[in-house]
């Protein structure tokens, strides 16, 4: 019987293997990973402190306003209540931290301002990649890009979706 | 063979960070900013910021996403000064 033959050649394998190593463990062949399309490929999520950060351009001022964020930015920010600048600016730090998290190793080298958030007509914030982050973001294979901002309890979180 | 942390720049630096909230014993010029020194992207920025403030430089975009150690932060100070770098003259960003 030339199965059975064939069976005990894979047993006596198996048992010369396990005597070899017994902590040995057999490695299944996964099938080649190869995304849908469409479907979501990298996550990135930021939380910022916004007292602290609140605390940190008070000290700093401008300077660091300024490398932190685009002048479009910092006019989407500009607003009598101080709570909603410091909310905004917070915001807007987390979601550029959780766009470059979802460039992964490609996001390396990416600058503040190479993660631009705009806010579409509803309000949603809208992540514009310029210079390093557009160069990842190609070279990681990534369409699409989606963000969502919350605030709470003095904190700004941030939560994008590259597909 | 004395140390780039043994410096004038390199002990400037380390005060800027002392004041900044870190620890004089861990800023050795091997630790890493973000592994042994637990510096997120948002410190990092605050550092360069009082780094430029403290040594009148200008730190650009490229070279703040590159430092990975305080002897990176110390060289790049060190060569902004030697050149004589004027303020603002490099903070380009995007």
């Amino acid at each position: 019987m030339p199965g059975a033959a064939e069976l005990s050649d894979d047993i006596a394998t198996e048992v010369a293997r396990r005597i070899a190593n017994p902590w040995a463990v057999p490695v299944k062949q996964r099938p080649e990973r190869v995304p849908a399309q469409g479907a979501v490929r990298a996550v990135g999520v930021d939380v910022v402190d916004v007292a602290r950060l609140g605390l940190l351009l008070t000290e700093r001022g401008d300077r660091l306003a300024d490398r932190l964020l685009t002048p479009l930015e910092r006019a989407l920010c500009a607003g009598t209540s101080e709570g909603y600048r410091l909310n905004c600016v917070a915001g807007r730090v987390a979601a550029k931290e959780a766009v470059r998290k979802t460039l992964t190793r490609h996001g390396a080298g990416v600058g503040w301002h190479d993660v631009e958030v705009d806010r579409e007509s509803g309000g949603e914030p809208l992540p514009l990649l310029t210079g390093r982050a557009l160069e990842a973001f190609g070279a990681a294979g990534l369409t699409g890009l989606h963000l969502s901002i919350t605030h709470d309890a003095d904190v700004a979180v941030a939560v994008a979706l590259a597909t | 063979m004395t140390g780039i942390m043994d410096t004038d720049t390199g002990r400037a630096v380390v005060s800027v960070m002392c004041k900044a909230g870190f620890e004089e014993s861990e800023l050795l010029e091997g630790a890493r900013l973000s592994k042994d020194l637990d510096i997120d992207s948002t410190e990092l920025v605050e550092i360069v910021v009082a780094l430029e403030e403290h040594f009148d430089i200008a730190i650009d975009a490229d070279a703040e996403s590159a430092f990975r150690t305080m002897g990176d932060l110390v060289d790049h100070v060190t060569r902004l000064r030697s050149r004589g770098e004027p303020v603002g003259a490099a903070a380009t960003e995007g």
